[in-house]
This record gives structure tokens, sequence and C-alpha cells, in this order.
């Protein structure tokens, strides 16, 4: 526990330097990123099935998901 | 059984969760309107050269109820038949093995590496999951799954939540899962490390092994030559994951993530096996193997879009480590070309390569004392892989889509420095693992 | 299972966490509307039946004023549009409804209205500086103006379930007699 919530401020204090240092967009200049294909989750289903056809042939697996970007839309 | 024995992959669930986290969901984000439900479906083809393959069908389907509260569920089936690898290693003779179940065996000509052909299963899972906003910058999404074959029954659940900063320019996430996983072997659950014994007769009886026909009567497929073997198996995972996305500029988003996964229980494959061999390199027995019954991985998954004029760049990277003593690099790339407004080419490129677990060996020496664990499983021995395709997609004026893609994957494991004895030196105990993949998707 | 318990425990305490954070929704402020100056980058398009010679903000003293930051790539933005047109005809005499494009090329709105026709006045401004002034944090943000021009409301996002909400704020606006 002491080590998610030490993971979580470190996230935290990572994005608020990443903020200062005016990294982003305005709201309005996600055009671009709004597309379908810029998701970070584009083609979910064909990253399913390789992830399933990978997991079961190779000792490793996971690490990709999905959050953020996009049209940033509320 | 799957290609591998545990078939549903936590993380991928968990990635699912998280992945609807966001007014990104792609199947809503640009065509949809509010109470019309969105299909994606897909079948897969992959077959390997002389061993398994595998049909998969896929329908996901998703809705927004209303101002992001989106709901998706997901069917897939999938039918797998062919020979795996067992794991013993390929002498200059002829070999015999028994089925799992017990009854009858097979034979493995000279020089080739036993496979066992009889693996025929078919798997159905079902997973949902649902989204919403629960406050200007922050969504909340919980699912569950559960996936069903002839030996294995997987459920699990998961939740997560991402939080926006900064205009919405840096999300983190934080996602939890928790998965129970059941196996029943065929034939029961072997010992560890235990003496496969020399089967009495050799046919071409399979019919009761694997056998993926569920309206059997369990109890008579189970109806197995041990009936001292212990039976059902279960395994706990946990998996967390933390996430960072940042929108960089107008063209480019970034995300790295960082997840723990955590297994207890039964983690071997029961129906692996493991050489005794002499120093002629000759076949004295043959064991089950045996894993250890815990595993903590680690990884960190840094993922990279750039939107071009015409076209999308994607580039990920993957480090993961394991108390295995598992270590794995990734290196992933798509380069998207939009042809026309509403078609485009994809080239795909996949670089693997992972290191073997502490406990594998290719083969047990008899003149050595007999480890705890021991795995001759080449998945789990040092390996490079890499995967190259295309995939073509079109966009049609009624608003659906429709892709075809074609991969070619291919294998190569290593000797991560084992002394071949005798005759086992003139043997390929790493031969390569060629498939072709081929998918169509279609979209409505 | 106590890495397993404890995992989940912190889980609990960071929803709850970050759900009090996110209490606030629409935000109530008063302050002048930064002005705006129609016919500025891009012509008025005659999308509308009430396209009129609107040049200044100003002018529109005495109404109500509901200026909208949209774009067409922007989801919630669609779920919007059917409702101002049911907003503009309902209170036709006493709202006006400035919905401004934030498209970098304007055709993609123009695509996007001729899919959902538009019954108010439409702004383009691709270059973004009337949003800046406004301080547009979120797309589409809204900004209820009062009869005095000053801006009495805002909300980010657009929520079918909030649309009475909306619709109070706006008639709770037209309602108030302006002492001058």
């Amino acid at each position: 526990m002491k080590k998610i919530n030490k993971l979580l401020c470190i996230g935290l204090l990572a994005s608020q330097a990443i903020g200062c240092a005016s990294l982003g967009v305005q709201p309005w200049e996600r055009d671009l990123l709004a597309k379908e294909e810029m998701a970070l989750n584009a083609e979910g289903v064909d990253l399913g099935l390789d992830d399933h056809i990978y997991f079961s042939k190779e000792a490793t697996s996971g690490g990709r998901a999905f959050a953020g970007g996009g049209c940033g839309c509320n | 059984m799957q290609l591998d024995n545990s078939s549903t992959n936590i993380a991928a669930s968990l990635a699912l969760a998280t992945c609807t986290l966001l007014g990104s969901t792609p199947a809503l984000a640009n065509e949809s309107v509010d109470n019309e439900w969105r299909f994606d479906t897909a079948i897969l083809y992959y077959g390997e050269t002389d061993r398994v393959s595998l049909v998969e069908g896929v329908i996901s389907a998703t809705k927004d109820f209303g101002d992001d509260h989106i709901f998706n569920g997901k069917l897939t089936y999938d039918g797998l038949t062919g020979a795996s690898a067992t794991g013993a290693v390929p002498q200059d003779t002829v070999q015999t093995f028994s089925r799992p179940s017990g009854h009858g065996g097979y034979a493995v000509a000279a020089g080739e590496l036993p496979l066992d052909d009889t693996f025929r299963d078919s798997r159905v899972q079902l997973n949902a999951q649902w989204t919403q906003p629960l406050g200007d910058n922050l969504r909340g999404s919980a699912g569950v799954h559960a996936s069903k074959e002839y030996d294995y029954l997987s459920l699990g659940m998961n939740g997560s939540l991402a939080q926006d900063f900064d205009q919405k320019n840096t999300t983190l996430s934080l996602g939890l899962s928790y998965q129970f996983d059941q196996i029943d072997p065929v034939g029961g659950t072997p010992e560890r490390l235990g003496v496969m014994p020399i089967p009495t007769y050799i046919g071409d009886d399979y019919d009761d092994d694997h056998n993926d026909d569920y309206d059997d009567d369990h109890d008579d497929d189970h109806d197995n030559a041990y009936p001292d073997r212990n039976g059902t198996q279960n395994k706990d995972t946990v998996d967390v994951l933390l996430g960072l996305t940042q929108i960089i500029n107008r063209r480019t988003i970034m995300q790295l993530n960082y997840g723990v996964s955590v297994s207890d229980g039964y983690l071997n494959d029961p129906y692996k096996l493991v050489s005794v061999v002499n120093d002629l390199g000759q076949t004295q027995q043959t064991l089950f193997e045996s894993r250890p019954d815990q595993r903590t991985k680690h990884n960190v998954y840094w993922q990279t879009k750039y939107a071009m004029d015409s076209g999308v760049f994607d580039i990920s990277y993957r480090y993961a480590t394991d108390d295995w003593d598992i270590t794995s690099h990734t290196l992933e790339s798509r380069l998207r070309f939009n042809i026309t407004d509403n078609s485009y080419l994809q080239p795909h490129i996949r670089i693997y390569q992972q290191t073997a677990a502490e406990f594998y060996q290719p083969f047990i020496l008899d003149d050595s004392p007999l480890p705890t664990f021991a795995s001759a499983d080449y998945r789990l021995g040092e390996m490079d892989a890499y995967t190259v395709g295309l995939k073509y997609g079109q966009q049609l004026d009624n608003g659906d889509a429709w892709a075809v893609r074609m991969e070619y994957y291919q294998q190569n494991p290593k000797n991560a420095g084992f002394d071949e004895p005798g005759q086992l030196a003139d043997l390929d105990l790493y031969p390569s693992v060629k498939a072709m993949m081929v998918q169509f998707n279609y979209q409505f | 299972m106590y890495l397993l318990r404890s995992l989940f425990l912190s889980f609990l305490v960071c929803l709850f966490g970050f759900s009090f954070q996110q209490m606030a929704h629409a935000k109530t402020v008063d302050y002048p509307a930064p002005s705006i100056n129609f016919k500025s980058a891009f012509s008025f398009t005659n999308q509308t039946t009430q396209a009129t010679d609107i040049t200044q903000l100003s002018q529109l003293r005495g109404k109500v004023v509901y200026v909208d930051f949209w774009a067409s790539w922007c989801v919630p933005c669609r779920r919007s549009f059917p409702w101002m047109n049911q907003m503009q005809a309902k209170y036709a005499d006493d709202l006006v409804i400035l919905a401004i494009n934030l498209d970098q090329d304007p055709k993609l709105a123009e695509a996007f209205l001729a899919k959902l026709p538009a019954n108010f006045h439409i702004e383009y401004n691709p270059s973004g500086d009337i949003a800046k002034a406004y301080d547009v944090i979120g797309m589409p943000s809204s900004y209820v103006i009062d009869k005095t021009g000053q801006v009495r409301l805002t909300h980010v996002g657009f929520f079918k379930a909030k649309q009475t909400q909306y619709e109070q704020s706006i008639v709770a606006l037209i309602n108030e007699v302006p002492s001058l």
C-alpha cells in the first residue's frame, strides 16, 4: 500500500512537472488526437487477439493499457 | 486447453478495463450516436507449420447509454486443434508416450521433437465492462469476465480509475484486477516430477483425451487410468497497473505504464514433460514438469503515437521481468498510411526477446540430483521471436468498416548454455516455430 | 492474501478521495464577457435563420447570450446541437445562442453542420483567440451572459442529464430585470 501511494505521488509530481514544462495542447487543438486511429486503444479487437496469441506462446504478457488522450471532450 | 494452459490473460482483461476509460473509446469516438449499438467483429486464423492451428472469433458490442456511460460486451470463441511440444527431447530411436488420460499412447519417430497431437479444444469467453464519468476529470470503469474450456475455468473482475490533470493533457490511471483460475486436467493432476507411466498400448484412440464435446458426461471423460491423482487445481492472480498518459503536442501522445502481477497457486502445465537422460543422451524416464507455485511479474510499457498528415506512426516498447528470472524486451511498431480518405495500409513489425526461467532445463541428467523445479517448456526458455504483418482497411459509405490483415510470426528458441550429451548433440532440441495469421474485421 | 486486501483498500481510498474532489460542475461566475468581434476571422456563413448584422457582442445587450465553443471532432458537442436548436426556438425573443467553432479547417465544421443543422449563430474562430480570451478549459464550453453583459455561469462538457439545469439557468437570467 505504501508502495502504491508512493508511486501515485511520484506520478502526480511527474505530471505536475510535465505540466509546468508546458507540454500539451489547448482544448480546441485536439482535432488530430481525437481521430479514431489516434486513440491508444484503436484496433482494440486486433490488440486483444494478438495479446491472446503472444500470451499463449511467450513467457511474458500484459503491459498495455489505455487511458487518456483522444478528444478530451468532457 | 489453450495454446498455453492458462487461458485468459489477466493483464489483457485489465487493459480492457482501463481501455474504455476516457472519451477515446474508438468505437464511439467519431461516428456513433448515443443509444446505438456499435459492433466490432473479427475472425482470426492462426496456423503453425505442423503444429497447432486456431480459429478465433470475436464479437464486441459497445453502446453509449448517454453522457459517456458506456457498456461494452465481448464474446470470444476459439477452436484449437493440432500438436504442441511436450518438452520431452527427441531421440534417435522411436519413443512412446502415454496420452494424458493414461488410456493408450502415441509414438514419436526417430529424430522428431515429441509433440502431443491430441489437442482439440474450444473455449468461450464473455467480458462485460461498464465505464462512466465520476466527475469533471475522473472516470471509472468496472468489469467482469468468465471463460470456459474443457479443462479450464477462469473468472475475473477488474476496476480502474482515470484522473485528468492540466486541461486533460495529463491522465493518471490506476487499475486493479483479480482473477481466479481452475484447471481440471485430463487424467487428473500429475505429481510434480512424477514419472510418466509406459503406455499399455499405442493406438489412434484419441477420443478420451482433450475432448471438446461438452455434451459428453464429464465423469466419463475423466474416467482415467490414474484414479489416485488429485483433481482440480486453483490459481489466484492479482494485477495492478499504474498509467501515465501525456499529450505532448497537437500530433503526439505518449503513455507510460507500470504493472505488477502476482500469481499464486497451481502454475504448472499438467501436460508438459521433462526427459531424464543419461550421459549418452538416451532417455531413461519421462517426468511431469514442476514449476514454483508463485510468480511475481513487473513490467514497464511505453507507447508513443504520432499523427502524420496522412497516417499514424505508433511505436511501443515493453520491458518485463519476474522472480522466475525471465526478462523480456518487446519492440513493436505500426505505420498507418492513408491511401485515400477512407482506406489505409498498415505495416506492422514486432521484435521479442526473452531469457530463460531459472528452473528451465531442456532435460534432466540422470546422474545429477533431482531438482525441486524443472520445466522443459520452450516457452520458458531463451527465445527470440519476430512478427511482420500488413493490414488493409476501408471505411464504407454507410459508416461500416472492414479490414484484413496477414502476419507471419516466427519463434527461435535458443540454447541457454546447456551441454548436450551424446546423441542430443546431433538432434535439434530447439526447432523454430513458424506461424501465419490471417484476420478479417468488420465494424458496423 | 494480505497484499490483495491492502491493494483493494488503497484502491477504494483513491476512489473516494478523487470523488470528493469532483463535486462541482457548473461554475457560477460574475465578470464582464470578453468581447467577440464577429466576422473577424471568417465570413459569417448564412447557416442561421437569424443571421443578422451583429458585429459586436455588446450589440446584444438586453438579451441573454449563450456562448458555446465547439468543434466538429468533439463528441459531446454533437449532443448539444439539438438542444441548442430547441432552446433558440423556445426563447427566440430573449436568447441569442452564439456557437463558436474552433476547427482549424472550417470545412470540417461545415460537414458537421450539414449533418446537424444549426438554427443559431455560428462563428468561426480557427485561430482560437476568442477561446483563449474566454479561458476555455474543455470542449464544449458554454458561457451564459446576462442582459448587462456579465458572464454569470459557465459549464464544461454537455450532459443530457443536465439539460433541465442548463435551461433553468437561462430562464433565470431571462427573467431578471436589469437595474440600469
